[in-house]
């Protein structure tokens, strides 16, 4: 079945400066939706706005036009992984697979990286290893949409590449909201774009590559 | 979510202030059993007290892992409510024994 999740109308001000004013976010089940923006340009903070968990002035937030007031609390709808690691130390891999109802072999067999590592607390993994743990529990865990705030950060190169082959794969079942500032990476895996800035979205086409034409 | 898995996310919860707490709750309870019923309004005081101390340290400094509870459909609300619950249903309960236990 195919969802939509439409957000708009979410205005922000922090102080005297206006974060938000004008945006529109739209998502599908069976696409990657890319979020580009400057550094400091509100992209955490709309997507914890569109959670639910950062108020603002005003927020429109639905999901097949049921609007939703506090998304967070809806797993099963929406999930959201923001850009630093949210998984409390003391677990293990196994464990929070069993949390999020994954299997661990599967991690294992898609990251060899955790091969043996099933039993070990996660603050002693490395931090690509952690990343990478909570990328793919928000991202493979079921629900209609993922939100994942800037996930190739801090991954090597095989790791990247192994994650945009799992998102590939697991937009068949849900949508994925993406924002990173790898914006290479987002450009190659979104099937849409959009771009914040002056607190505004707006649908963006793939820029033109440019060719050096010097001889 | 099954029970049993709501139950595990809560014990791991209260993992975070468990020992601090029971520690507190040990030294209210030799409190009990030395000065008796007297002490007790200044103790369920104490133990308040110290629950809203450990609530603002763990809102301040485990604010992230928060996500991990909210991503798996655990409000912050019902994550302090059912541990607090416990931890002054404890608290309770072994005044109660101590109580029962004085000579």
């Amino acid at each position: 079945m195919i969802h939509t999740l439409i957000a708009k109308d979410i205005q922000l001000t922090l102080g005297d400066r206006q974060i938000l004013s004008d945006t529109h976010i739209q998502c599908r089940t069976g696409s990657i939706t890319g979020l580009l923006g400057r550094n400091g340009a509100g992209k955490t903070s709309l997507m914890r706005i569109m959670y639910g968990d950062l108020p603002c002035d005003s927020r429109s937030f639905t999901i097949d036009n049921i609007p939703f007031p506090h998304p967070y609390t809806q797993p099963d709808r929406i999930r959201y992984m923001p850009q630093f690691n949210f998984i409390p130390g003391s677990l293990t891999p196994e464990r929070i697979c069993l949390d999020f109802n994954l299997d661990f072999q599967e991690l294992e067999s898609s990251f060899p990286d955790f091969h043996s590592l099933g039993r070990q607390r996660i603050k002693y993994l490395s931090t690509g290893q952690r990343r990478l743990i909570n990328i793919y529990v928000i991202s493979r865990s079921r629900s209609q949409f993922v939100m994942l705030d800037e996930p190739f950060t801090l991954l090597s190169p095989i790791q990247i590449e192994k994650v945009r082959t799992m998102l590939e794969k697991e937009k068949q079942n849900k949508g994925i909201l993406i924002t990173d500032h790898l914006h290479q990476h987002i450009w190659d895996i979104s099937d849409e774009v959009y771009t914040l800035a002056d607190g505004r979205t707006r649908l963006t086409s793939r820029p033109v590559p440019h060719h050096d034409h010097r001889k | 979510m099954k029970l049993s898995a709501i139950i595990r996310l809560l014990l791991t919860f209260y993992k975070n202030f468990f020992l601090f707490s029971f520690l507190i709750t040990l030294s209210c309870a030799s409190l009990y059993w030395e000065y008796g019923p007297p002490i007790l309004t200044v103790l369920v005081w104490f133990k308040l007290l110290t629950q809203g101390l450990t609530w603002n340290f763990i809102r301040t400094y485990k604010k992230k892992e928060f996500y991990y509870y909210r991503n798996l459909g655990l409000r912050d609300t019902i994550l302090w409510s059912v541990t607090l619950g416990m931890d002054l249903s404890l608290f309770i309960l072994l005044l109660i024994l101590t109580h029962q236990l004085h000579p």
